[in-house]
């Protein structure tokens, strides 16, 4: 048994195959995390290119999807950290604006605004479980993150949904 | 236990998921990016080596070269029509058989004649072609050196006109779904390194897995072809000396590529089990085996003697059914099961140095009843391969 790297970075056909196989889940993720459909393309196909470029390197290549993943959340991460950035500086930050872009997701869902309002690790953690059925071991792998991590995330991020939704509610009223 | 919330959260999201199709074209520029940003990691990497270790030579090992071409440049491919049926064919209507003949990949009818020139080459001759059971692809290996020589194994799109070298092998075969490859030849072949399967050089059976980028490699010498079976879960091998063939061996593939592929030799010793198969192809109803030994005539010429067998792939050391037996008077060289029918190339065994003219020419047949019927004279007929119906899975 050995690794295939050289053959899978080399020629278009096996990155086609690669991202056909593995860009469809990880738009999922991205979608859920972000709400903009154009953004999260953009974000898969900048994580796709950075893990595929690192596919001689990488410590277990079957686990391909799972890196996808993590670098999907990472520049999800850094998306907004840049954003938030950018919108200090400008100091026209609309809060709403900045974590609900509700573009491709119902706009309207109280559940899925009070989700864009959680932090961006919380979110990841949230999508994981709850869409991805992922099991707290899992997710810690995914996002390379401690289990117990994983726990404090989910409890805050479910904690703060639930507190979302009722001040959603209370505005919608 | 989840409570209501996380059963509303888990639907929403599914219902999110659910907007997303699960193909996605890729970008264009997706493989210009992935170098363009490999490249990139390796000069960061390389820099830092060398001011860690400022002095030393850094060896950096060269990635293996896996040559890529691009439609018009070296290939070009026929894309044909649509069906006009819901589920989209990218193969010609009624096509059962690919051939590869020379330069060309031609689709073929049940009547034998071209439905179209799938794939020319300006360079080399293509030994052996498939399609993959979805018709969107084929795979072919196209050799300039000769039968114990790598050739390039090619991916063609046929709906996009696109097609690239994929890797290079002696010998290959493309698993039915399209996600595998199975290469025969020496050298390192998951590299991309291949060398020619000449004598003395430790040769190896090599399947790779195209979405993980995995491999499994078992050591095996001549290997003269292989075949997926139709769940891709083994191959199937023969093995071909000048003066006879061997058994059937049976290679399983494990769904996981990080454990090893498993050689259980010959497959069966059941009598009646074909012991001497210069061919296998699967069909929709089993294994399809040509079994070829050598008879002699009442005046001692040795001439072959065919029998086309199909074997029944659950157990195939019990049930065996013998669908033609050639007698010492037709020599088959292929066997092609289909949707419509078992075909053949024969050609009429030659006694001393005449041919049995009367039998008929050489070319295309169909097996009815025990009986080859002529379907198609052809001189040189290629290397035929059965085309699996777009709906076989029903």
């Amino acid at each position: 048994m050995q690794a295939v790297v050289p053959l899978a970075v080399h020629g278009d056909v096996l990155l086609d195959r690669l991202y056909r196989t593995h860009a469809p889940a990880a738009l999922r993720f991205a979608l859920m995390l972000t709400g903009e459909r154009e953004l999260s393309e953009d974000l898969v196909q900048e994580a796709f290119v950075r893990v595929a470029a690192k596919l001689d390197t990488l410590r277990e290549p079957d686990a391909f999807a799972a890196y996808l993943t993590r670098a999907v959340a990472n520049l999800a991460k850094s998306h907004f950290r840049h954003q938030q950035v950018v919108a200090r500086h400008e100091r026209t930050l609309d809060l709403n604006e900045l974590v609900v872009h509700p573009v491709d997701i119902l706009a309207r869902d109280t559940l899925l605004v009070a989700l864009r309002r959680l932090p961006i690790r919380q979110r990841a953690v949230i999508v994981l479980r709850y869409y991805n059925d992922a099991s707290n071991e899992e997710i810690a792998r995914v996002l390379d993150i401690p289990v117990g991590t994983v726990k404090s995330l989910l409890s805050r991020g479910l904690a703060k949904l639930r507190e979302g939704i009722r001040l959603e509610g209370m505005r919608d009223e | 236990m989840r409570d209501t919330l996380e059963d509303q959260l888990a639907d929403r999201l599914k219902s999110i998921g659910r907007t997303v199709a699960d193909d996605i074209p890729t970008p264009v520029d997706l493989d210009a990016r992935v170098r363009h940003r490999r490249n990139r990691s390796r000069a960061v990497r390389r820099w830092t080596a060398i001011s860690v270790a400022a002095g030393i030579v850094a060896v950096v090992a060269g990635a293996a070269l896996v040559q890529r071409t691009n439609g018009p440049g070296s290939v070009r491919i026929a894309t044909s029509p649509t069906t006009g049926v819901a589920l989209h064919d990218s193969l010609q209507p009624g096509t059962v058989l690919l051939s590869a003949r020379g330069p060309y990949v031609i689709s073929l009818g049940v009547d034998g004649h071209t439905n179209a020139t799938m794939v020319t080459t300006k360079h080399g001759n293509i030994v052996y072609a498939r399609a993959t059971d979805d018709h969107r692809e084929l795979w072919y290996l196209s050799q300039k050196h000769g039968q114990s020589a790598c050739g390039d194994v090619v991916r063609a799109d046929v709906d996009s006109n696109s097609s690239a070298i994929v890797t290079h092998a002696v010998s290959f075969d493309v698993s039915p779904d399209g996600s595998r490859l199975a290469l025969y030849g020496a050298g390192d072949l998951a590299a991309g390194r291949c060398e020619p399967a000449t004598r003395g050089a430790p040769t190896e059976l090599t399947v790779v897995d195209l979405a993980s980028a995995t491999s499994s490699t078992l050591p095996i010498a001549d290997i003269t072809s292989m075949r997926w079976a139709t769940g891709g879960d083994y191959l199937v091998l023969t093995s071909c000396s000048r003066q006879a063939c061997g058994a059937l061996r049976r290679v399983d593939v494990p769904r996981d590529l990080t454990r090893p592929l498993v050689d259980t030799g010959v497959w069966s010793s059941a009598p009646g089990f074909p012991t001497h198969v210069s061919r296998v192809e699967f069909g929709q109803d089993g294994l399809y085996a040509l079994d070829v030994r050598t008879t002699h005539t009442a005046k001692g010429a040795a001439v072959p003697d065919s029998t086309v067998i199909r074997l029944d792939v659950a157990t195939p050391g019990s049930t065996v059914e013998q669908l033609y037996s050639g007698g010492g008077r037709w020599d088959v060289s292929q066997i092609m099961p289909t949707s419509s029918g078992t075909f053949a190339v024969a050609a009429p065994v030659s006694t001393g140095g005449t041919l049995g003219r009367t039998d008929g020419p050489t070319g295309l047949y169909r097996i009815v009843a025990g009986q080859l019927v002529l379907v198609r004279n052809l001189a040189h007929p290629g290397i035929f391969t059965p085309v699996t119906p777009l709906f076989s899975g029903g």
